[in-house]
Formats: C-alpha cells, sequence, structure tokens
C-alpha cells in the first residue's frame, strides 16, 4: 500500500504538470519556454509532496526518494517528446512536406 | 537497448546485494526511475552535441572567436555550412524512409506522412508555432 501510494503521488504530479502545462500553453500566446516548463514540473512535485504529506499521511521524506525519481524521469521522457517535436529540424522538413500535400 | 541492458544490469545487482534480506518495490522504482532519468538525461547530450543546431552554431562561433552572418552560414558546423548539412539531413531522412527525392520532387512516404501529421497536429494542439 506504501509503495502504491508513492508511485501514485509521482504519477499524480507527473499529471497534473501535463494538465497545467496543457491549459497554460492553449491559453497563452507568445513564446513559452522550456524554463517555464521546467518551472511547472518543480511546482508540481512540491505541491504533491505538500498533498501527500499532508493529506494521505505520506512521509515527505519518502516521497522525494521514490516519487521525485519517477517524477523526473516521466518529465524528461516529455521534454524529449516536447523539444523532438517542436525544435526538430527533421520534423519541420515533414511538417513542411505533408502541409504541400 | 542498452537503456533496456543497463536495466536488467541493475536489477541483477539491487538482488545480487540484497541477498536474503527480502526486497522492497519502492527501491526498485526508484532506482529504475533514477537510472531511467540518467540514460535519458545522457541521450539529450549526446543530441545536442551531434545533431543539435542551436550548439553547433555556439561551437562555430566559439571556435570563430567572432563571424559575419556569411561566415557562420558557410562555415556551419567546421566548414560544412548550412546547404550542406540541409542535403545531409535530408540524405538521412531518406534513407530512415521518411520521403523518397525524384529530381527535386520529395515526397513523403506513408511513414513521414504519419509522423508529419501527428507532430503537426501535437503542435497545433499545444499552440507551438511551426518550430524548428
Amino acid at each position: 500500500m506504501h509503495t502504491l501510494a508513492l508511485i501514485l503521488t509521482g504519477l499524480a504530479s507527473f499529471t497534473l504538470f501535463l494538465c497545467v502545462h496543457i491549459l497554460l500553453w492553449r491559453s497563452i500566446h507568445g513564446e513559452k519556454g522550456i524554463t517555464l516548463l521546467a518551472q511547472l514540473s518543480l511546482g508540481s512535485i512540491l505541491l504533491m509532496t505538500v498533498i501527500a504529506d499532508v493529506w494521505f499521511n505520506v512521509r515527505w521524506q519518502d516521497v522525494l526518494v521514490v516519487s521525485l525519481p519517477l517524477h523526473a524521469f516521466l518529465t524528461l521522457a516529455y521534454f524529449h517528446l516536447y523539444v523532438g517535436t517542436y525544435r526538430s529540424l527533421s520534423v519541420r522538413i515533414l511538417n513542411e512536406l505533408a502541409q504541400a500535400g | 537497448m542498452s537503456f533496456f541492458l543497463s536495466g536488467i544490469v541493475w536489477l541483477l545487482l539491487y538482488l545480487f546485494a540484497k541477498g536474503a534480506e527480502p526486497y522492497h518495490p519502492e527501491e526498485i522504482v526508484s532506482g529504475l526511475s533514477v537510472l531511467g532519468f540518467l540514460c535519458l538525461g545522457y541521450m539529450e547530450m549526446m543530441f545536442k552535441i551531434c545533431r543539435g543546431f542551436s550548439h553547433t552554431l555556439v561551437t562555430d562561433i566559439y571556435r570563430m572567436q567572432s563571424a559575419t552572418w556569411q561566415q557562420v552560414t558557410s562555415q556551419f558546423a567546421e566548414g560544412v555550412g548550412m546547404d550542406e548539412m540541409l542535403r545531409r539531413r535530408i540524405a538521412t531522412m531518406e534513407e530512415g524512409g521518411l520521403f523518397t527525392v525524384t529530381g527535386n520532387i520529395m515526397k513523403l512516404t506513408p511513414r513521414g506522412a504519419v509522423i508529419g501529421n501527428l507532430t503537426l497536429r501535437f503542435k497545433s494542439f499545444l499552440r507551438l508555432g511551426a518550430g524548428g
């Protein structure tokens, strides 16, 4: 049960990060950098650590040892997808060809 | 491949270090997550150094100390040049089966069309603009 709670905390913080990221990116116009994305990730794990500790009685030390690495791994994997799609020259070439029909 | 291999090696080492002691699933989750994070971080660094446009540009300007626009475009990637860099990238993508080039006409293969459309939708969903 304790292990499951720690894994769920990591997954919940990643889900929170994704939801806030999507909401912000769809509502803010203009350049939205990687720094903001990293800040959102950090904010979501901190918030979930507090929530898990206060409401679900999961020790914050355990969250830092188990949930934080899980969250960091998932976030970095998403960063790969995001940067690989948005900033890649190869993807841009494919997009131009796809739009050209 | 090496990522999965390192995961298996880590698991074996973990079980060996534990010996007769009962193992804790949270330790495995934590260990594999850290390993995955480090592997992805290393992959990111390798891609940035080997294929990153911005990093190559910074390296070139560092090498030349200061450069004009003309020098940057003609001497890109230690003398390769922007045109040649683009030609190489297109050749790599063609070899990867993403599109075919006949004369001056580039045509997406079904796989290239799927990737092109999916990434376009991703950019559109997040309102990212053209990117690249």
